[in-house]
């Protein structure tokens, strides 16, 4: 390995390790577990791609590959680099890179962050520390072992001297990088372990912050983009005549599209409106006359689709997880039990809707975008413009919320169309309406599922999953055999001992851009399964905590569930799971008495090694639901900043919530039906209910809680209004037929 | 296309626009104070709040033309250095996640407390209710308020 030097600017950059030994701390504990996002998981040797620099000053920068978007992604990396470097955190700042081959794989999801930024970085940032030592040693000529590193400098244990990291930097870029450095005690840590506030607040809260709409280039432009209201729909002809009386309005251009199934994403077909200002481009947009050919989905409905994922939930499937023999256990059961659940399309409906600014011309192609899929992006920018790599430049930009949405780059691609089309520097804006409308959702659902109940023990449980598949629409050669992992693999962890088992998967395609929302399928089988497992404990006589726990008993060996080949494998440790229950039982106060009306309900559910598990207390009175506390107990491993986890579950809650009572896309004539925050609806302020989290100590290594506080939430919820009137909720969302305080 | 004159954020500023453009968009364009978020552009979300003569509005339906000779006041101006009781409050509890939305809350809230500096919970509540978040930052807004209210009394006693 060598360093590379950059000593003309006084800067200390070690870029890759690739294949040396101070990778080894990036293989362990980072075997990728899937998940909800779409990438291959990383080899296990690969180029570390955090990397590091040290100005004459002693300013670090880390460059980093992961992306905020308000998980806390970037004060981790500045926390675990002041850990790991022992450097004050007011001398760290941290960047995104434009993706490259030096930079590959920028995607940031499946709760994955944590566990990047604390393995990977770590033996890396360890090795720095070490040269730095070394470089002191040299300067004062005493053993390395005599040189200690204190809040950016070094100190001679021999006479207290001290020398600042920056006047180090040049000397210690020299050297080699040192393949054995110790990685701190994490009894040692000062930082890590205690709760830091996000390094960007003040920003935020003085409107300093800058997103992807508030950027501003020279020259700019304004677009919206008028797009084919059904998916496939073209462009016949169009009229701007009318657009001419908007003060501000400069021009249209017209944007052929892509295919549904066009890798990496759809692009509608439409009519670019360019502005001087935003509101002129919008204006212009409502003055717009098309004539469309709406094409082969103009009947696609909600009815048809349902109807579809119906027939498919009845059918035999492709079996993924078989125990026992379910035929047999239905037969021979005391209670039989049989039903469908479903739920609709939803949207991420981020607060920031989606934007980005591009300038586009033959040799070179620049965007600044709030995205987390940057590798993505520059595979789609390559595509539709010719460019290589070097011509293509891509700024991160702060992101106003995301939930999975900005995992596609659709929006990104258009921009860079627009702004090919004109020649000029361009913001495209989607308008709220445009972002319900046209956005990339999570699939609805229909599910079979059958148990038995024999001498108050549940002895068998099936499901039969009916979905639309995000890889079958785009990425079919993801799926092995017929089976689509990101879907399956979320039901397949089921952990309960039920000694027969079927579990079966039946997926289509429906033709509606779909992406990952908080996770995706886990938001909906843990949802079914849970719910069941209600039904199932209710029919068994026995109480929601105490038959789980009595599932889980089994808990010597962790349950090991395979990938496909090159994904590794999901460990479910019963044993973790039980421990979180227990602690939930004893917090949540289960035996409490409840007035009339008063319902709790219990939900639990495994992402990504993260064990979760949520009861919900709510009141129905007179057909109105009113939520009234969420309490959660959480197993994420070690905790790096606990303030931003019981944030992170606080927020999955709610976005969890949201979805349970409100979240619903429906489409008719081939358009969907919701517009805005007046039919889509979220969770407000009054609604919410108190929330409590309780995360445990843990010797497990570092999981993620970006997701999985929005898992069991829904089915806590289901399983919460049925304790309270004994009614079923199978059918979200929540709303059709309930009342919503 | 008209002149608009008002003052903005304690300093007179004119401006040559369509009347009926919202004071969103022409914050944001032409005037570059890009703090005030545009969410819903139906008035339903809140993240555009702005305050007209002291009021609470919500700038992405409010006109330029009804600013005219009045005062406004963005979250670039709701303090000189960002030392707001509620900007203090809103970082000592950690509040922001995307932070997208904070303008708008923090807007929305300071109108709460100019006119009722020692609200209840129940008040707080009933006020912010009317300001969306996606990230789920509700229950650390309900304390930011109340606790930046406290400090203010705090101050006043």
């Amino acid at each position: 390995m060598n360093a590379r030097k950059l000593d003309r600017r006084s800067f200390l950059r070690l870029t890759s390790v690739a294949g040396s030994g101070l990778m080894l701390g990036f293989a362990v504990g980072c075997e990728r577990s899937g998940g909800s996002s779409a990438a291959p998981p990383a080899p296990a040797l690969t180029s570390l791609s955090s990397f590091v620099s040290i100005d004459a000053q002693g300013r670090i920068q880390i460059i980093h590959k992961k992306t905020e978007m308000g998980q806390g992604v970037r004060t981790l990396a500045m926390l675990v680099a002041a850990e790991e470097l022992d450097a004050q955190l007011d001398q760290i700042s941290v960047i995104n890179p434009s993706p490259s081959a030096e930079y590959s794989d920028m995607q940031t999801g499946g709760s994955y962050s944590a566990r990047y930024i604390y393995n990977a970085m770590r033996p890396h940032l360890a090795a720095i520390r070490r040269m730095l030592q070394q470089a002191a040693a040299q300067r004062w000529k005493v053993p390395v072992s005599e040189c200690s590193t204190e809040l950016g400098e070094v100190v001679n244990a021999r006479d207290g001297s001290r020398v600042g990291y920056g006047e180090l930097a040049e000397a210690a870029a020299k050297l080699d990088v040192p393949q054995d450095a110790p990685l701190k005690a994490v009894a040692d840590f000062r930082v890590l372990g205690r709760s830091h506030a996000h390094q960007h607040n003040r920003e935020m809260v003085t409107g300093a912050a800058k997103y992807g709409l508030d950027q501003r280039v020279d020259g700019m432009l304004y677009a919206c983009l008028v797009r084919a209201p059904v998916v496939g729909g073209t462009v016949r002809s169009y009229d701007d005549s009318d657009c001419a009386q908007v003060p501000g309005f400069v021009r249209s251009v017209q944007i052929s599209g892509t295919g549904i199934n066009t890798f990496p994403e759809y692009i509608r077909d439409g009519v670019a409106m360019i502005a001087s200002n935003s509101w002129a481009a919008m204006q212009a947009a409502e003055r717009l006359q098309v004539d469309w050919e709406l094409g082969v989905n103009q009947q696609f409905a909600s009815s048809g689709y349902m109807d579809q994922l119906r027939a498919m939930a009845e059918g035999e499937g492709l079996v993924f997880r078989q125990e026992g023999e379910l035929q047999l256990a239905l037969e021979d059961a005391d209670q039989v039990l049989e039903a469908r659940y479903s739920g609709p399309f939803m949207a991420h409906a981020p607060m920031e809707p989606m934007n980005c600014v591009a300038v586009c011309s033959q040799s070179r192609c620049e965007v600044w975008v709030p995205c987390h899929a940057q590798n993505r992006l520059l595979d789609g920018i390559k595509q539709l413009t010719g460019l290589d790599e070097q011509a293509i430049l891509i700024h991160t930009c702060l992101i106003g919320g995301s939930f999975g949405r900005r995992l596609q780059v659709d929006y990104a691609l258009e921009a860079v169309l627009v702004a090919k089309a004109i020649g000029k520097p361009v913001q495209l804006l989607w308008s709220r309406q445009e972002d319900m409308k046209f956005g990339c959702l999570r699939s609805p659902y229909v599910q079979k599922m059958r148990g038995a109940v024999k001498d108050g023990r549940i002895t068998a449980f099936g499901q039969q999953i009916a979905c639309s598949s995000v890889w079958q629409l785009r990425e079919p050669q993801m799926l092995v055999d017929g089976l689509d992992y990101t879907v399956i693999m979320p039901a397949k962890i089921l952990p309960y001992a039920v000694q027969n088992l079927r579990l079966s998967q039946a997926i289509t395609a429906l033709p509606v851009p779909q992406g990952w929302w908080r996770a995706s399928y886990p938001t909906i089988h843990h949802t079914v399964q849970e719910c069941w497992m209600d039904e199932l404990i209710h029919a068994a006589g026995g109480d929601p905590f105490e038959m789980r726990l009595d599932l889980l008993a089994d808990d010597a060996t962790p349950l090991d569930f395979a990938w496909q080949e090159g994904w590794g494998k999901d460990l479910i440790d019963r044993k973790r799971l039980s421990r979180v229950l227990r602690e939930l039982r004893g917090k949540c106060g289960w035996a409490r008495p409840k007035a009339a009306g008063e319902g709790r309900g219990l939900a639990c559910s495994i992402y990504s090694d993260t064990y979760i598990a949520q009861v919900v207390e709510l009141t129905v009175i007179d057909g109105q639901l009113q939520l009234q506390r969420v309490v959660c107990a959480v197993d994420c491993g070690q905790v790096l900043n606990p303030d931003n986890v019981l944030a992170q579950i606080e927020g999955g809650v709610i976005f969890g919530l949201s979805g349970a009572l409100y979240g619903q896309i429906s489409f008719a004539n081939g358009r969907v039906e919701q517009s805005n925050f007046n039919d889509y609806r979220l969770l407000t302020l009054k609604q919410t209910p108190s929330i409590e989290v309780h995360l445990l100590d843990s010797d497990a290594g570092v999981s993620g809680v970006g997701e999985p506080g929005a898992h069991p939430i829904m089915a806590a919820t289901c399983n919460a209004v049925f304790d309270a009137c004994g009614q079923r909720i199978r059918d979200l969302p929540i709303a059709s037929q309930l009342g919503v305080a | 296309m008209a002149s608009y004159s008002f003052e903005l954020n304690g300093k007179p500023q004119s401006l040559d626009c369509p009347g009926e453009m919202p004071l969103l968009w022409a914050l944001r364009d032409p005037l570059g104070l890009t703090g005030s978020k545009y969410g819903c552009g139906i008035g339903i979300c809140g993240l555009c709040t702005v305050h007209l003569d002291g009021t609470a509005m919500r700038s992405c339906v409010l006109p330029v033309s009804a600013c005219a000779g009045k005062s406004v006041r963005t979250i670039e101006g709701l303090s000189a250095d960002g030392t707001h009781p509620l900007q203090q409050a809103w970082q000592a509890l950690n509040v922001p996640q995307c932070g997208y939305c904070q303008p708008g809350q923090l807007m929305h809230a300071a109108s709460l407390l100019a006119e009722n500096p020692n609200p209840s919970a129940e008040q707080i509540a009933e006020h912010m209710d009317s300001v969306l978040c996606r990230c789920g930052t509700y229950p650390r807004i309900k304390q930011a308020v109340a606790l930046a209210a406290a400090r203010m009394q705090g101050e006043r006693s």
